[in-house]
C-alpha cells in the first residue's frame, strides 16, 4: 500500500516527511522573509535533477535567476550547470504571464513537461499571485487553477508563501492555499538566548504521516539541514519561546 | 518520424478515437481520476488549469462520444453540469493509456500524434 | 464523548484550521458507516479532488472506491451551486442517491465554500438553510466541514448562523506542547444530549482517526498555546 515518496534530498526533512513528498502533490513553504523558503524550494528543484533524475522548473516572480543562480551557489547547487545538461530551466515572468502559459494548451508548462520531461517545481513565491486580483475569492480560484494546472502530468511542487507577521491572522487568501495544499511547512524565526535560530515545523501532510515535532534547521554550503527538536520551550510557534516552567522551576531548586 | 508499431495497438486506437487534443487528454484523465464529477466548464477548467472557452468545446466532443452526459441547469449560471457516464470498457482503455504514458517512449508518441492532429485544425 | 453517537436526521460542523483533521473524521464517519453500520454514505467535496480523498482515506485504512463498487458509497466532486440545484431539483443529485443507494448518511467538504456563492450575509444564511434542510429532509444524518482561518488564537462566536442550526459542533485545534504540535478535539455542542466537556487529545494513523485522553493541568488550550496550571507546577517540584 506505500506509495513512492518524491524526496527531498534535504537533510533531516525527508524523515519528518516519513519518505519526502507524495507524488502529484503541493507543498506550500511558508515564512517570513529570510527564513529560508528560497533555499528549501531551490535544494528540492536542484537535488531532483542531480541526485534523482527528475528534471526541475523553478518559476521566479520576483528575484532575478542571477541572484537565484548566486543563492543556489551559496548553498552548493549550480543551476546554471544543471540547466546546460538540459536538467533544469529557470524561468523569470509575472504571474499572469505564467498562469497563461499553464492555461494554453502547448504553453511554457506543456512544453517543458514534454520537452525535458519536468517532475518537480519550485514556484517562489505564489503570493505574488495576489497582484492578478485584489478580489479573495477570486484570488483563490486563481491559486486553485493555477496549482491544478501546475501538477497536470504529476509533477510534484512545492510554492513559497509570505508570512507577512511573525504571528498574526491568515488572509483569506492565505487560508485558501492553506486548505488546497497537501503539504504546509512552515518556517520561522526563534530568538532564543539573545540569537536568533530557525525553526521548522510540518503542519500538515495529507495522506501521511509526519513529524509533529518544532525542529532547528541551519542552511549552509551543503545545502538545507533540520535538525534536532527545541527542547523544553513552549511557544515556538507564538515566536516567543519560554523556558517550560516545569524545567525552570527545577534549575531554581536545584541551584 | 516515429514508429506507430512500438505503441500498443490499444492504446493508439484509443487515441486515434478520443485523444484529438491536449484538453481532451486532460480530460479524459480527470473524470477516469474523479469520476462521480459533476461540473461547470468553468469548475472543470479550474479543476484541470485550463481556460473556460478552451475547455467548452472538447466537453461537447466527449458528449457526442457518449463518454459524458450533460444536463441544463437553468439557475442563476445558467451553465450546463457535464457528468461522466460510468462504462467499464472506458475505463479499461484509459487504464492503458495512463499506462502508456509513464514510458517515455510510448509517451512521446503518444504527444506526437497529438500534435499532429492538432496541427491539422 | 457524543454518549453514543450523532443524532439521526441531524447536522453536525467540524470547525478547525487547514490539516486539523476535518477531512479524516468526516471520511471516517461516512466510511465506517458503510463498511461497519450498513449506511450507505455520500461524500461531497468542493474543492479537493476525489482522487485525493481517496488517497486520505487509504492511509487511515478505508478504501473508498472499493465501497464505490459495492453501491456502498458514492463520492462526488462538484460546485456549491450545482449542489444547491440538485437539491432544489426533483429528482437531483440527492433524491437519486437516497432512493437507489439507500444512502444515510453525508459527508460535505466544505460548508465555507457555499460562501463563494453570495457576498450577500442575509442571502447566504438562506442558502445554507436550504441546503442543510435538503440533507435532513431525506433523514440523512450529517458532518459538515468549516474552515477555521486562524492556527491558533481566539475562537470567533457566530458565525453565519451556522452554529445555531448544527445540532453538533466539533472544535479541532493545533496546541503546542513542548516543542511538539499536538491536535485537541472538543465537542462544543450537542443538542438535546449530554456531551463530554473535556478538551481531548486526538490522532490520526493508519487504523483512523483515534480520541484520547483529556489535556491535564492545563490551561489556555482553546487558545492554543497552554501553560501547566500553577499547582501541578508546584507538585512536580517538590516530588
Amino acid at each position: 500500500m506505500a506509495e513512492t515518496r518524491v524526496p527531498t534530498g534535504i537533510r533531516g526533512l525527508d524523515e519528518m516527511l516519513r519518505g519526502g513528498l507524495l507524488p502529484g502533490s503541493v507543498g506550500v513553504l511558508k515564512g517570513a522573509p529570510g527564513t529560508g523558503k528560497t533555499s528549501i524550494g531551490i535544494e528540492f528543484v536542484a537535488r531532483g535533477s542531480a541526485q534523482y533524475g527528475d528534471p526541475g522548473l523553478i518559476v521566479t516572480f520576483e528575484e532575478f535567476p542571477r541572484q537565484l543562480y548566486r543563492d543556489a551557489l551559496s548553498i552548493g547547487f549550480d543551476l546554471r550547470a544543471l540547466e546546460g545538461e538540459g536538467k533544469l530551466r529557470t524561468v523569470f515572468t509575472t504571474p499572469k504571464v505564467l498562469l497563461e502559459e499553464i492555461r494554453r494548451p502547448g504553453g511554457l508548462l506543456d512544453r517543458v513537461v514534454e520537452e525535458m520531461g519536468v517532475k518537480r517545481a519550485f514556484v517562489d513565491s505564489i503570493t505574488h499571485l495576489e497582484r492578478i486580483t485584489p478580489d479573495p475569492r477570486r484570488l483563490r480560484e486563481i491559486i486553485y487553477t493555477f496549482l491544478n494546472g501546475l501538477l497536470r502530468h504529476d509533477l510534484t511542487a512545492l510554492v513559497s508563501q509570505e508570512d507577512p507577521f511573525i504571528t498574526g491572522t491568515m488572509s483569506v487568501a492565505e487560508a485558501g492555499l492553506s486548505y488546497i495544499a497537501d503539504t504546509i511547512i512552515q518556517l520561522r524565526y526563534v530568538e532564543i538566548n539573545s540569537t536568533m535560530q530557525k525553526a521548522l515545523l510540518v503542519l500538515k501532510h495529507r495522506a501521511s504521516d509526519h513529524d509533529k515535532r518544532i525542529r532547528q534547521f541551519s542552511i549552509g554550503p551543503g545545502g538545507v539541514e533540520v535538525s534536532s527538536p527545541f527542547e523544553g520551550r513552549e511557544g515556538i510557534l507564538s515566536g516567543n519561546p519560554r523556558m517550560a516552567m516545569r524545567i525552570k522551576r527545577a534549575r531554581e531548586f536545584f541551584e | 518520424m516515429y514508429d506507430f508499431d512500438n505503441i500498443d495497438p490499444v492504446v493508439s486506437e484509443f487515441v486515434d478515437e478520443y485523444v484529438d487534443s491536449f484538453i481532451t487528454w486532460d480530460l479524459v484523465l480527470f473524470f477516469y481520476e474523479n469520476p462521480f464529477t459533476m461540473g461547470t466548464p468553468s469548475s472543470i477548467a479550474m479543476s484541470i488549469g485550463r481556460l473556460d472557452s478552451d475547455v467548452l468545446p472538447y466537453l461537447e466532443k466527449l458528449v457526442e462520444k457518449k463518454v459524458l452526459s450533460r444536463e441544463e441547469h437553468v439557475q442563476d449560471s445558467a451553465e450546463a453540469v457535464y457528468s461522466y457516464i460510468p462504462d467499464k470498457d472506458f475505463e479499461r482503455r484509459v487504464e492503458q493509456f495512463q499506462k502508456a504514458l509513464k514510458d517515455r517512449a510510448s509517451r512521446l508518441m503518444i504527444v506526437s500524434k497529438v500534435l499532429q492532429k492538432e496541427a491539422k485544425k
